[in-house]
């Protein structure tokens, strides 16, 4: 059966939780291509990705970023999905989506985020949130990938902020669907002392330069 | 007089080459102005008091100008960028250094990339709100 959709999942030592991504992928009943895209994982994540039958590429640079970019420049189907290793769709959140793609380059839906069971360290209140472009909730078709180019993998953080703000300034239209088409798990904290400073400078490069495609 | 804060770290902001890019992250929008208002901006931010600010730019274009230059600054303060403190009691480091020839300074909002900008960094997030980037490949 010709795949209808190829999605990327990139992993980063996320092995124990790979397999439920893979196994809330399966679910949908949908003919997909999977094509894992380990990030110098130390854990099982190959073993597990290739248990479940998926292509496996190894990212050529570290992060998120780098990793979509190689699996989708391996993808062979003409609508192209992301889910992180991490995270999960609910049932029917590829067929909604695909339907919502119709006459549209991307399509989206809610996000419900949930917190990891017996994860008890500090983290933020999970929310559900109506229709939101990211990765995980967003299918695309191939055309408009090509016309947006890769994702900027120099930036650290909001990389795909930039790349949908790349998506808009090209005249491209995203159709938003009110059910939710993933689950963003929470499940880590992470403290790095910097780490605030950077993400400020990340997100005022991303601004900066969406302000400077509107202009031109 | 009072003087302006940035209320971080719910604000971030930076000015490169006369243009200012001010970013809420609670609320996913950001704020652009450029020249005459980056300067009124950069001027806020090290400690002048909007009173000087305004002044100062009364005396080097004109009185309407100056007017201008204190609307903006009122509109920062009602957009929530920067915060009006009687305590504050700092002492601006330089000068303020008006560009030439004069705009009317504006204060553009765009709230396009506001979905994405609120929920991204929600992986790896500390329990003060800032989105932490991620250490080593995707989350």
């Amino acid at each position: 059966m010709t795949a209808t959709v190829s999605i990327v999942v990139p992993c980063h030592d996320h092995g124990h939780l790979l397999a439920e991504a893979l196994d809330s992928i399966a679910a949908q009943g949908v003919p997909v291509e999977v094509i894992v895209v380990d990030d110098r994982s130390t854990d099982d994540t190959i073993a597990v990705a290739t248990a479940r039958g998926a292509t496996v590429v190894r990212s050529p640079a570290p992060g998120a970023g780098a990793a979509r970019n190689a699996g989708v420049a391996v993808a062979s189907a003409e609508v192209i999905g992301f889910l992180d290793a991490d995270d999960l769709w609910p049932s029917g959140s590829l067929a909604l989506r695909l339907a919502a793609l119709a006459g549209h380059d991307a399509a989206f839906g809610a996000v419900d985020e949930f917190v990891q069971p017996g994860f008890d360290g500090e983290h933020p209140e999970p929310r559900s949130v109506g229709p939101t472009r990211m990765p995980g909730s967003m299918l695309l078709r191939r055309e408009a990938w090509t016309a947006v180019g890769p994702i900027d993998e120099s930036l650290k953080l909001g990389e795909f902020i930039d790349w949908v703000a790349r998506f808009d300034n090209a005249g491209l239209r995203a159709k938003g669907i009110d059910d939710v088409v993933l689950r963003r798990r929470i499940h880590a904290t992470n403290s790095t002392r910097d780490a605030g400073a950077t993400a400020a400078a990340s997100y005022l490069e991303v601004a900066r330069m969406h302000r400077r495609r509107l202009s031109e | 007089m009072p003087r302006l804060t940035l209320p971080s770290p719910k604000v971030v902001a930076e000015v490169i080459d006369g243009e200012a890019i001010v970013l809420d992250l609670r609320a996913g929008t950001y704020f652009a102005t450029e020249g005459v208002g980056s300067v009124a901006w950069s001027a806020a931010v090290d400690g002048h008091s909007s009173e000087e600010i305004a002044a100062s730019a009364s005396a080097f274009y004109g009185e309407t100008e100056g007017a201008d230059v204190a609307a903006l600054l009122d509109g920062f303060v009602a957009a929530g960028l920067l915060v009006a403190s009687e305590a504050d009691d700092r002492t601006a480091s330089e000068p303020i250094t008006w560009p030439m020839p004069y705009a009317t300074p504006v204060l553009e909002k765009h709230d396009d990339l506001q979905d994405m900008m609120q929920l991204d960094p929600i992986h790896d997030t500390d329990a003060s709100g800032w989105p932490m980037p991620a250490p080593s490949g995707p989350q």
